[in-house]
């Protein structure tokens, strides 16, 4: 069964929608990409996937309809949103963002312990500073510890948001290289939405390019 | 005058109580809850009640912290939910209802209310270990419990909390009975003080908000050391100075306070 699959989707905020009618379909262990230049509405498509903006059409994680439920019923659905701005809560330390991110699982949320190991397999710099506050680590540490939070989640479809922002040619490369592993290993769907064409193209099964308002295969 | 600081340690315990339900309300939910203290009403006058039918202090006053408890949460979810944009007024709006609901079921008659601790400077400690367990009992619920990490976290980044799959308006739901539970241990501790009406806590919450001032409405130690100096200063102010000044100690210390506070905040951040 496919991960997402998106009909005719619509997006916008109040009267204006941004795009009209929008398909895509991603299968499992597949990674999407979205490509587009900054102000084609890449941001605005997955807002509209996880909800946080106005939205007509239709959704499907893992087969089940999700639009029109509010973000967070969305995740415990199995739609992770890694966005732009990471959004990892800077008070609270590495592990209890990690923690966090557990709880867009449903009762009884066993085997948080082996996911968190799971997650330092992919990305080990986070255990080196488990205790402390997220706020203090760098741009690019931030980056992997919103990813690993939303994969403690165990989502079928994981959002990501320009995750080569701020990064490295190198570091955005191996990035990559941790996302097809993630892929692989934890069998669900990847969409990432991306500026940077080569980066992402080397590992996408799929690329499609949104413009103006149409995604083109 | 070490008789009037116990004293003023006594009055401030209770203004720290309320106080930390004010910063327990706006630190995880954004808003002053002006209701706090009429919340804090309802919960004396359960209490009274509840010693009135035969049960000892000691069993009512943990019942009072749990019947206040879902009050609380009760009040975010039937009234604070349903305008969030306009939260404030909100509160505005429940301080006005609670108020005549308490009229209306217990009228407006003065009634006294029994003092567990001995008099003389050494019955402060009683309510200063109240306050002080609250505190305790706090700090391990929000540092080192789930539900106190899913606090922290909606208070640190509401979108991000949403997108982690955490039911923010639930989340609103256990600050409010959180803070209601802390508040209801004001209302108790003071109605032996003044008489049980329900006009007790107007006095109570405008020092609460000089003392949760002082902790800049976020930090719950900043809020408790303010209600035990405001306790203090009102005391010392009113028997040394002028009995009218008491009134007047609230209103100085929020004056003072970006002075007081910017130092206590860079020390907590450090």
């Amino acid at each position: 069964m496919s991960g997402l699959e998106v009909g005719g989707l619509r997006a916008g905020y109040g009267a204006a929608w941004v795009f009209h009618g929008v398909d895509l379909v991603a299968g499992e262990r597949e990674i999407v990409v979205v490509l587009g230049p900054n102000g084609a509405g890449k941001t605005t498509l997955l807002r509209a996937l996880s909800g946080l903006v106005t939205t007509r059409g239709a959704v499907k994680v893992g087969g089940v309809p999700v639009l029109g439920l509010a973000p967070e019923e969305i995740v415990r659905r199995g739609l992770g949103h890694v966005t732009e701005e990471r959004g990892v809560f800077g008070p609270l330390t590495v592990e209890e963002n990690l923690r966090v991110g557990a709880f867009a699982r449903p009762w009884p949320r066993r085997g948080v312990d082996d996911d968190l190991a799971r997650v330092f397999t992919y990305f080990p710099v986070l255990q080196a500073h488990l205790r402390q506050p997220a706020g203090t680590l760098s741009g690019g540490e931030q980056g992997m510890l919103a990813i690993g939070r939303a994969l403690m989640g165990r989502p079928r479809v994981l959002l990501l948001d320009e995750p080569s922002r701020g990064l490295s040619p190198g570091l955005t490369a191996r990035l990559f290289q941790t996302l097809a592993a993630i892929a692989g290993r934890e069998g669900g769907t990847i969409v990432v939405a991306e500026q940077n064409a080569r980066a992402a193209a080397q590992v996408a099964h799929r690329v499609h390019t949104l413009d103006a308002g149409r995604l083109v295969a | 005058m070490i008789g009037q600081v116990f004293h003023g340690l006594g009055t401030g315990a209770v203004y720290a109580a309320l106080a930390l339900a004010l910063v327990l309300v706006y630190r995880f939910t954004g808003v002053v809850n002006f209701a706090q203290g009429e919340l804090a009403m309802v919960s004396a006058y359960v209490a009274w009640q509840l010693v009135d039918a035969g049960l000892s202090y000691w069993v009512a006053l943990p019942l009072t912290i749990a019947v206040a408890f879902g009050a609380g949460a009760l009040a975010q979810r039937l009234v604070m939910r349903q305008a969030e944009d306009a939260a404030l007024i909100m509160t505005i709006g429940l301080y006005v209802f609670v108020h005549a609901l308490a009229a209306q079921i217990w009228s407006s008659a003065l009634r006294t209310f029994p003092n567990p601790f001995p008099g003389g400077p050494l019955g402060v400690a009683g309510p200063l270990g109240v306050v002080a367990g609250v505190l305790a009992l706090l700090y391990v619920v929000i540092r080192h419990s789930g539900a106190g990490l899913t606090l922290r976290a909606v208070a640190a980044d509401p979108r991000a909390a949403r997108l982690s799959g955490i039911r923010v308006g639930r989340v609103h739901a256990l600050g409010w009975g959180l803070a209601a539970a802390a508040g209801a241990v004001s209302g108790v501790l003071i109605a032996p003080v003044v008489f049980l009406e329900p006009g007790m806590m107007g006095g109570v919450l405008v020092s609460a908000l000089a003392a949760a001032a002082v902790g800049g409405f976020v930090n719950p130690a900043g809020a408790v050391a303010g209600g035990l100096l405001i306790g203090v200063a009102e005391t010392l102010a009113g028997t040394y100075l002028w009995a009218d000044l008491r009134v007047v100690v609230p209103l100085v210390i929020m004056l003072l306070v970006p002075a007081i506070r910017v130092r206590g905040q860079s020390r907590v951040r450090a």
